[in-house]
């Protein structure tokens, strides 16, 4: 029978879980970490599941009109997914982004035609940053539909529906602890939902930049994981309304450049890029098995993005 | 379903078909075209079947053991996809290359691990260069394993095992035609002697730069389509060794500037962002959609790889120190000067 896609959008999901066995080997790990493999999505990462979840739901809800602009916030990748979906479905996308983000990143966005709006990565000091950058987007965009990706549910949502069930399919069932990052927190809060109403007992981590690694009034530009934010010491106004905190079992905090460094390694190992943010979901799966009590476990990592989006980042300048 | 695979090596291949509904609407064309996307090989182009199939070959010979070298002559890509199966495999790996290939290649070749050798651009406007160029490499790495990617049969024979088939089996026999670049010529020797052998009234069309993207000793830094190489007017001892060219039905010229405004178009119609070569495929298979006598058929065009890649232009290496191996190879270019 003929197989032939009719759209990019159906070329979204169905990632690969691949199992680490030369790392894990290199490092004598106790637990087996397998890894779903999201910049084979076709606009390079996991943020086109969402992307095309949002504007599939308002085109639903009929708030899409054709050539309508698509407007969000965003450190790359889901301003990418969108610009990319949006050709796809014939809307323009206006993306507003953080200055400290990869500049392949916004070379990128500028050639899927992307308008682009820089903001210093300071304003992001602001505790109320978000909700400012909220207003500010509505104000500036009244014509245009703010997919919003840090509040609406349709983001968890796509999660809940693809990438846990494809998670828990390619394993059989067998998946002791699942890590991955918080950028919107739609990623762990939709998988992990899933994942823990199949077996409740299922581990769920999440890797953060560590507090002292965070840009400050000071130092409003370090090297920082792309699109991964600190949760511990946030306050609940300054978290992304998509993260169900109260699901997360763990914490683990590392440095940007061991976030790279790790990344590096995956490559040198394993023949498989990963991001930085990639980077640090698998050195916190690391940590994890490393520990006795996972001795023989199965942890999955999320990689959300590939290597080839930070050559010219500070943190993959940096490591090692 | 996503199944669980043992490594990267159990990704490459099995790339989708995506027919470009959009794209043809903007042309008008009354052909269908079918893109095949190299770039969702784990490595990010179709030359991870390549490098699969090297490897593969260098290890079945003996030639490859636990934390051997293997080495090549390449543009990018097929280093690209052979680092990351020998890191995959516990094997070394190094790479000459031009001095005008992409930075994000050569950052990413780094980041595998590789060696990287540069060899200035105009040593390979020199008649005789590439003879020369391999007799060197194997002189200086006497204990590797040489891929040669554009002599070793194993390049287009995994093409015909896998790309065509692909191909075929995915668009049900109903493809009338195929489009491809010709770096090696391996894809399109490949895939397209598959095609014919299956249905001999498939036509196969390649893409080939025009004389104005093509470096000179005048201008060996030009605007050029990056591992597509022209071959129609080639002298048969100077072709690739897996280039057929009996399964050539028909040679497009592109120049540069069309093969970017054909991916440029592919990026706002369809999303989809490709490399030149792809662009390339792309307007030659436009050229071909186009004719009358072609209405209605359904076009495969091949595309190569993602244009994330090319993102970073070329800064010319020309002025940077030679890598110090690579001083024998550069004394009678010196010397003509």
């Amino acid at each position: 029978m003929a197989h032939i896609y009719d759209s990019l959008t159906d070329l979204i999901g169905d990632t690969p879980l691949v199992e680490l066995h030369n790392y894990r080997r290199n490092r004598s790990l106790g637990a087996r970490i397998l890894v779903k493999i999201e910049y084979l999505n076709p606009a390079g990462s996991v943020k086109d599941r969402l992307a095309w979840a949002l504007v599939r739901d308002a085109e639903e809800r009929g708030q899409l009109t054709p050539g309508a602009t698509l407007v969000d916030v965003t450190s790359g990748n889901t301003g990418i997914a969108l610009a990319a979906v949006g050709a796809a479905r014939g809307y323009p996308v206006k993306i507003y982004a953080s200055d400290n983000i990869s500049p392949d990143k916004f070379r990128l966005l500028e050639h899927y035609g992307a308008e682009v709006v820089r903001v210093d990565n300071a304003f992001f000091l602001d505790p109320e940053a978000l909700e400012k950058i909220t207003a500010r987007i509505r104000e500036e965009n009244p014509d245009a539909v703010f997919t919003d990706q840090l509040a609406n549910p349709a983001n968890p949502q796509v999660h809940y529906r693809t990438t846990g069930p494809e998670i828990w399919q390619a394993t059989g069932g067998v998946v002791d602890a699942f890590v991955a990052g918080v950028g919107t927190g739609g990623t762990i809060s939709g998988v992990g939902r899933y994942l823990k109403e199949q077996n409740p007992s299922v581990h769920l981590a999440i890797a953060e930049p560590a507090f002292d690694s965070l840009p400050s009034e000071e130092n409003p530009h370090p090297p920082e994981i792309d699109g991964v934010h600190h949760v511990t010491e946030a306050l609940p106004e300054q978290l992304p309304a998509n993260f169900a905190r109260d699901i997360v079992d763990e914490i683990l905090p590392l440095d940007p450049v061991q976030a790279a460094t790790t990344a590096r390694h995956l490559a040198r190992e394993e023949g498989i890029l990963a991001g930085t943010s990639a980077g640090a979901i698998l050195f916190a799966a690391t940590e994890l098995a490393g520990r006795a009590e996972f001795a023989g476990k199965t942890i999955v990592a999320l990689l959300p993005d590939s290597g080839e989006r930070y050559l010219n980042a500070s943190t993959f300048r940096a490591a090692s | 379903m996503a199944l669980l695979k043992n490594s990267v090596l159990d990704l490459i291949g099995n790339t989708p078909l995506l027919e470009l509904h959009r794209y043809r609407a903007l042309h008008g064309l009354s052909a269908r075209i079918v893109a095949k996307l190299e770039s969702r090989n784990p490595a990010g182009s179709i030359k991870d079947r390549t490098a699969l199939a090297l490897i593969r070959e260098g290890e079945r010979r003996g030639r490859l053991k636990p934390g051997g070298l293997v080495y090549d002559l390449t543009s990018g890509n097929t280093g690209i996809g052979l680092a990351a199966i020998a890191a995959a495999r516990g094997y070394r790996s190094k790479f000459y290359t031009r001095d005008c290939i992409s930075n994000d290649k050569i950052a990413l070749l780094r980041h595998f691990g590789a060696e990287i050798v540069q060899i200035p651009s105009r040593v390979f406007v020199e008649p005789g260069a590439r003879d020369r160029i391999i007799a060197f490499m194997q002189e200086v790495n006497p204990d590797g394993y040489f891929a040669d990617q554009i002599g070793n049969p194993a390049n287009p024979r995994i093409h015909f095992e896998t790309t065509g088939p692909e191909i075929w089996n995915d668009t049900d026999g109903a493809v009338d035609i195929l489009v491809g670049a010709v770096g090696t010529g391996g894809t399109i020797s490949g895939a397209g002697a598959y095609l014919k052998s299956r249905n001999p009234g498939v036509h196969v069309a390649i893409v080939e730069p025009a004389q104005t993207s093509l470096p000179t000793e005048d201008n060996p830094y030009v605007d050029q389509i990056e591992g597509v190489h022209r071959v129609s007017d080639i002298p048969a001892d100077l072709l690739p060794g897996t280039y057929d060219t009996t399964v050539t039905d028909e040679a497009l010229e592109v120049d540069t500037a069309a093969a970017r405004a054909a991916a440029r178009d592919l990026l706002r119609t369809e999303g989809l962002n490709v490399g030149l070569s792809a662009g390339s495929a792309i307007w030659a298979a436009t050229q071909v959609a186009r004719r009358p006598e072609n209405a209605g058929k359904l076009i495969v065009a091949v595309l190569a790889d993602s244009g994330e890649r090319y993102l970073c232009p070329p800064i010319a290496a020309a002025t940077a120190a030679p890598h110090p191996e690579i001083l024998p190879l550069l004394q009678p270019a010196i010397a003509a000067q």
